[in-house]
């Protein structure tokens, strides 16, 4: 296995799931990648009915939450191992408003509400 | 009559060495002074790569982002050897504001599109802000070299479509390659980035133990990684709750088969 500039591989994983994406899935639009999931997941909690809160959204994609009045990072999604049980109750509940694939397989059946 | 008002004006050449050097030789010229020792052409050349090193090493920028400011230099540097000195062109010192515009003007010749120029233009902006504000170099030549890129919003990347995603999420599942199959589902269902899914360690995966029975979390944090890894940003150390689609998949018993081989990463032959 050839390694990229920086002596690792992961460019070549990229390159993977990129080919798998365009030949295997069939989806060709250049503008449709593997981060294509991410901005998925942004959009699907962001429209969603139950308006999931903007602050547990920004939180579950690791985006730049709250900012003090110099526009600076607070800090405030910064809190990683010092979540509460609460804190990840309630982040739990939003990540499961992302639908299930629905077709053809187990979770199908025991999530049908969510696709 | 501006030289003799000059020649009146007691200035040692330490102050002429802030001087931009096109202004300095000019001055060094009509004054009739020696330039100072050690100082070549009145002007110490300030190679790219130095102030590249410097600033990556006191900002800390990884291999790529080194790589890619001395990627952007080289264009400049080969773009003034071309039409402006063959000589001393990597010389930060010497690039004018003309220089600069030039430049830039070239760039927008060319079929970059506007968010690419603005890259370069920016990367070069932070080498010569750096390298005046630690003064190495008399003047930043791009403090008044403006860009403002009109975005073309057709490069994009785009989400899915709700039928996209469907048909890459069950393709996932379908497929036995772990790489495929783990990433796609962990993006796709927790919006993970791609290297926080691929760089990941077993040990970021964890079981909590709550009132309402366990809950399997996924850190994202730099502990376990190899050094050398990043994450995007601060905001990036998270911890996430795994979704059930991820679970009913079958992931926990994927992360059992990693720690049982010895742990380490989950996807080891692509590291």
């Amino acid at each position: 296995m050839a390694l990229n500039r920086d002596g690792r591989k992961s460019s070549n994983a990229s390159r993977v799931l990129g080919e798998w994406l365009r030949e295997v899935v069939k989806i060709t639009n250049p503008r449709y990648v593997f981060h294509s999931h991410r901005h998925s997941v942004k959009s699907i909690l962001r429209n969603h009915p139950e308006n999931p809160r903007v602050d547990l959204v920004d939180k579950i994609l690791g985006h730049v939450g709250g900012k003090d009045a110099s526009g600076r990072d607070n800090g405030s999604s910064n809190a990683a191992d010092g979540y509460g049980v609460f804190e990840l109750r309630a982040m739990q509940r939003v990540i499961e408003l992302i639908p299930a694939a629905s077709l053809g397989v187990s979770e199908a059946a025991q999530f049908p509400s969510a696709a | 009559m501006g030289v003799s008002r000059r020649r009146s004006v007691p200035l040692s050449s330490d102050q002429f060495v802030r001087q931009s050097p096109a202004v300095l030789d000019n001055l060094f010229e009509r004054l009739d002074l020696k330039p100072r020792q050690g100082v070549a052409n009145g002007s110490r050349v300030v190679p790219f790569s130095t102030v590249i090193e410097d600033w990556a090493k006191e900002r800390k920028v990884a291999p790529q982002g080194v790589r890619s400011a001395t990627a952007k230099a080289e264009r400049l540097v080969a773009f003034i050897r071309e039409h402006h000195r063959a000589t001393y062109a990597d010389d930060m010192a010497r690039v004018s504001p003309e220089e600069v515009i030039e430049y830039k003007n070239e760039l927008l010749k060319t079929d970059l599109d506007h968010d690419t120029i603005a890259n370069h233009l920016s990367a070069l902006r932070t080498l010569f802000r750096y390298a005046k504000r630690n003064r190495k170099i008399p003047s930043d030549p791009m403090v008044e070299v403006e860009f403002h890129a009109v975005s073309d919003g057709r490069a994009k990347r785009l989400p899915f479509s709700p039928q996209d995603r469907e048909r890459v999420l069950q393709a996932a599942l379908a497929s036995d390659d772990p790489l495929i199959r783990w990433t796609n589902l962990l993006a796709g269902y927790q919006g993970m980035r791609f290297a926080e899914i691929l760089e990941a360690d077993c040990r970021d995966v964890e079981i909590l133990t709550t009132d309402d029975g366990p809950m399997p979390v996924f850190h994202i944090k730099l502990d376990y990684r190899l050094p050398g890894m990043r994450l995007k940003n601060k905001t990036s150390i998270r911890s996430l709750p795994i979704h059930a689609a991820v679970l009913n998949a079958g992931f926990l018993d994927y992360w059992k088969s990693v720690v049982a081989a010895g742990g380490g990463s989950y996807f080891q032959r692509w590291l």
